[in-house]
């Protein structure tokens, strides 16, 4: 697998990852909001969703349809194994980088 | 705020979205926006979670969510199709310019109509309870059945309506208008409002910044001004202190108590005031408005809830026949919406019957016919370059096109061409707005350039381009390849007939317009022109209404000797406008079932002379004999009820007072020229204070100068207003003034748009032509005879085209003209300048085309093999 991803989607992946179950296109813009403070439109996101799919990090299953959606259902989505791996991945190597990073007094 | 579970998501937006959306997706993406838009209901206003959704939906609007059976073009494709598009645009210059200028012509056009329209329906309807808001008209019916429809109601009437009949919460009164001078400093200011009854501010329910307008019920001496208004008085940081309470003092030094200041009546609105005094103030100086016999004021109700404009009108129908006690007379009220009162005020036999909506439909209909004039020359241009490309359609197809796609492309290049003509049509708009507004009197801005706006525009380039693109499309996408490839460019017959039958249409078109844009200048032409029965030049009208009689003689006597005058005289009103009438007038030998409105027009003995009106039988008044201030002298109309040449000496009766007949005048015109001559009373009165100055011909400078120097001395805290006696009879005209030179325009506009076609149609033409008239040219024929061959096919279609407009024209013109009572009639001459000009222009347009190809040298033309 030789897929790499940007920013919003490693963003959106692990809000997917933290969300666990009820993962879909609304949810996850609101979780977006609420974590970095940022607003997103929902077709941004589904995009991204959508994206993290065909690159085979994210499957997703229909579910329940409510009244407040006008009886449509929900795609809900769940972080594949290569999914968790790629962004375990990024943070690893992430920690390592800054385990040698020298301390720089800019905060 | 709670979530309100009634407002659902905009319906277009979603019929959008289901009609483009893959089904597969179609429950994840609506049901999420759906659900966001729920959420943002609860924490934004519902405009703003409407237009969230509208912008989502169209956010998603792109090909991964497309239906499979959408048009599925790769980007390849399109880019081919674009690069072809402007390598085709480069090549033809001549006939993407003609294309795009006759497109962004039209466009021009309609938008300024269409700018036009949105402003005069945006009259009255700023009211927050609109559809609550009604105007109380009165039916007033004559014995010879005719009706006429008065705007205006008896006083007690108020007070009546509002407090027996259920169907009406509020009722309001107000006058015609009324102005407040007041100093402030040093200066003179100028407020014009209304007296009016405090319930005004409740039936319209106008918000008030400071104070309310309860005051107003107990303390008649009280007054409320709008914000504007005490800008202008207590200056710009008046917000800062309470000011109800305080005393405003008017320059006669009454003073009045400040009970409130309400928010500014905006400018498109029939009723407007930068102040009102209370109505009781009012009923104090003028006690004799209490009558149910004296129609002086508007009236504006609030229908109570539950109640419709009909319903409720059925509830006060008879209010007048129940509650007048001195008279059975029956006078029933009608009800009119508020908001349609600006469009509709022309009323016939008590029934609604236009007014300027009349116009509205007229400039509406031309934009949308000038716009398809525009489209037309787009597919006739088109169809008529096709077998110019008929090669390229043929390769395509050989190496697999599919028809589809051909459609597509063609389509994708006349959208192109409608795009660049939205685009120059806007700049065009951007540069003339200033010159329009002047032009319709509109002070119309930018506003209008707005997120829907856009998006209209955007519809209607892609409907327009479709539209336009769709003849071609088909008929090239239906070329045989064969043929098209051998390079055979005769076009086939179809083709030819049904390029025919667009130019027949845009000359129908054309024609029917320079017929009717002639007819109305000509009508427009006798109204201004037309000889009234008085001589309305070198007049100048002022008031002296504020001059104390004894003041008014000095003045008078002074203003003789001035520079520039010539005579004057005193009236109570414009003799050439004459509002009010009076059914009172009696005579001994009268028919009591007669029941005649009578004009009555307060004059002094100079009035006949100064305005040459001629006395047909009997004398004029005269002022050296004391029994003519009762006589009277009536018109022929008035003459001819009171039995032709023996009303001289009849005794006349009206208004409690009596007199003799002394002379018949001839007719003239008291009125608009849409109204016939009614009958007309002229009385002698002392009071009249409208003075109508004649000034020495070419000495109106003079006379101004005269008039401003004695205003300055005997009232120098009123603004000096004058004007012209003609200048207001135009004026009157002025709707009718705008239409014709907005027709005029959109004629010739008209007339190029068909020229441009035309020429663009011949010059193809006579290049298809070209070998043929070099062989007939070597055979012998002459320039003339060859110019016959190419001309008179234009000729005959233009021949065609005004035999089928003049019926059309003759129909159209005749309704307009039947909304006068003094009009032309549509004589031939009017038909043969349309013809005229329709033909000089063809041959104007086809000639330098026909010539040349005339007169070129046959070698040349045979050589292009």
């Amino acid at each position: 697998m030789n897929e790499s991803i940007g920013s919003l989607e490693e963003t959106i992946l692990l809000l997917v990852l933290v969300m666990q179950d009820e993962a879909y296109g609304v949810s996850v813009g609101e979780e977006y909001q609420k974590q970095t403070g940022k607003s997103i439109s929902i077709p941004a996101i589904h995009t991204v969703l959508k994206r993290l799919e065909k690159k085979g990090f994210l499957t997703s299953t229909m579910g329940g349809a409510t009244t407040e959606r006008g009886g449509r259902k929900k795609r809900l989505f769940e972080i594949t194994k290569s999914g968790y791996k790629i962004i375990a991945d990024l943070r690893d190597t992430r920690n390592n980088l800054w385990k040698i990073a020298p301390q720089l007094n800019m905060a | 705020m709670s979530s309100p579970k009634h407002i659902s998501p905009p319906g277009w937006a979603n019929r959008f979205l289901e009609w483009y959306c893959h089904e597969e997706l179609l429950d994840e993406i609506q049901g999420d926006l759906t659900e966001q838009f729920h959420k943002n209901l609860t924490n934004k206003r519902p405009g703003e979670a409407k237009a969230r959704y509208i912008l989502d939906v169209l956010r998603f609007f792109r090909p991964s969510s497309f239906k499979k059976t959408q048009i599925h073009m790769n980007t390849q494709v399109i880019s081919n199709y674009l690069k072809v598009a402007f390598r085709v645009f480069k090549k033809e210059k001549g006939y993407t310019f003609t294309n795009i200028f006759g497109l962004a012509l039209g466009i021009t056009c309609s938008l300024f109509i269409y700018l036009w329209v949105q402003d005069e329906l945006s009259y009255n309807k700023w009211p927050s309870n609109l559809d609550k808001v009604h105007n109380v008209l009165v039916n007033m019916q004559e014995s010879s059945g005719t009706i006429h429809t008065w705007w205006t109601t008896p006083q007690p009437l108020q007070p009546v309506l509002q407090e027996k009949y259920p169907a009406i919460e509020k009722a309001a009164m107000v006058n015609w208008g009324a102005s407040f001078i007041t100093k402030k400093g040093d200066e003179f200011l100028t407020l014009n409002g209304r007296y009016g009854t405090p319930e005004i501010f409740e039936v319209f329910s106008i918000p008030f910044i400071q104070g309310d307008h309860q005051m107003m019920f107990e303390t008649p001496e009280s007054i409320a001004i709008s914000e504007t208004a005490a800008e202008k008085y207590y200056g710009a940081d008046w917000k800062s202190t309470n000011l109800v309470g305080s005393s405003i003092t008017n320059k006669d030094g009454k003073t009045f108590k400040l009970a409130g200041i309400f928010k500014d009546i905006p400018e498109q609105s029939t009723l407007d005031f930068e102040f009102i005094l209370t109505f009781d103030y009012l009923l104090s100086i003028q006690p004799w408005q209490k009558h149910w016999g004296n129609f002086n004021n508007f009236m504006y109700v609030k229908i109570a809830d539950g109640y419709t404009t009909e319903s409720a009108q059925a509830n006060i129908e008879d209010a007048i026949a129940e509650n007048r006690p001195d008279s059975d007379m029956s006078a029933p009220l009608v009800l009119q919406p508020f908001s349609e009162h600006y469009l509709n005020s022309k009323f016939e036999n008590g029934k609604v019957a236009g007014g300027r909506i009349d116009y509205v439909r007229m400039l509406g209909i031309s934009a949308i016919l000038i716009i398809l004039l525009a489209s037309v020359n787009f597919v006739n241009l088109t169809t008529a370059r096709s077998s110019k490309r008929s090669k390229e359609t043929g390769i395509r197809k050989v190496l697999g096109a599919q028809r589809q796609s051909l459609r597509s492309q063609y389509m994708i290049e006349a959208i192109l061409i409608t795009l660049a003509a939205f685009i120059l049509s806007g700049i065009a708009v951007a540069a003339l707005l200033p010159t329009f507004n002047d032009l319709a009197g509109k002070t119309i801005g930018f506003a209008f350039f707005n997120l829907e706006f856009i998006i209209t525009c955007l519809v209607f380039i892609l409907a327009l381009g479709m539209l336009s693109g769709l003849y071609p499309a088909f008929y090239m996408a239906a070329l045989n390849p064969i043929i098209s490839l051998k390079g055979i460019i005769k076009a086939d017959n179809s083709n030819r007939i049904f390029r025919k039958g667009l130019v027949i249409f845009q000359f129908v078109i054309t024609i029917t317009m320079i017929i009717g844009s002639v007819t109305i200048y000509e009508q427009l032409n006798y109204v201004l022109n037309k000889n009234l029965g008085l001589d309305r030049e070198n007049v100048l009208k002022t008031n002296i209404w504020h001059l104390k009689e004894s003041q008014r003689k000095i003045y008078l006597s002074r203003l003789k000797s001035m520079p520039g005058i010539k005579d004057y005289s005193c009236v109570n009103q414009d003799p050439t406008d004459i509002g009010n009438s009076t059914s009172d007038p009696t005579w001994p030998d009268k028919d009591p079932e007669m029941e005649i409105y009578f004009h009555v027009l307060g004059v002094d003995p100079r009035f006949n002379e100064l305005m040459d009106v001629e006395i047909k039988e009997g004398r004029d008044f005269d002022t050296n004999l004391a029994s003519d201030s009762s006589a009277y002298i009536i018109n022929e109309v008035t003459a001819n009820l009171m039995g032709g040449s023996e009303a001289i000496g009849k005794e006349l009766s009206f208004w409690d007072n009596s007199g003799r007949v002394i002379g018949i005048v001839k007719n003239f015109h008291i009125a608009s020229l849409h109204t016939p001559i009614e009958p007309m009373i002229l009385r002698m009165d002392p009071n009249n204070g409208l003075l109508l100055v004649k000034t020495k011909p070419g000495e109106a400078q003079a006379a101004i100068q005269s008039l401003e120097a004695l205003h300055q001395e005997y009232s120098p805290e009123r603004v000096f207003d004058y004007s012209f006696m003609d200048v207001d009879y135009q004026n009157r005209y002025k709707s009718e003034m705008l239409v014709s030179k907005l027709m005029l325009y959109f004629t010739i506009v008209a007339v190029v748009i068909s020229c441009l076609g035309l020429l663009s149609l011949i010059s193809f033409s006579t290049e298809l032509k070209t070998k043929e008239i070099g062989i007939r040219k070597v055979l012998g024929a002459s320039v003339s005879s060859i110019l016959g061959l190419v001309g008179k096919e234009y000729i005959v279609l233009i021949v065609l085209s005004f035999i089928i407009a003049s019926p059309i024209a003759i129909y159209i013109m005749n309704e307009w003209l039947s909304q006068y009572a003094y009009s032309i009639s549509l004589n031939i001459w009017l038909f043969v300048i349309a013809a005229a000009t329709a033909l000089l222009i063809t041959l104007a347009t086809i000639a330098n085309h026909a010539i040349r190809s005339a007169t070129r040298n046959p070698v040349e033309s045979l050589r292009t093999e």
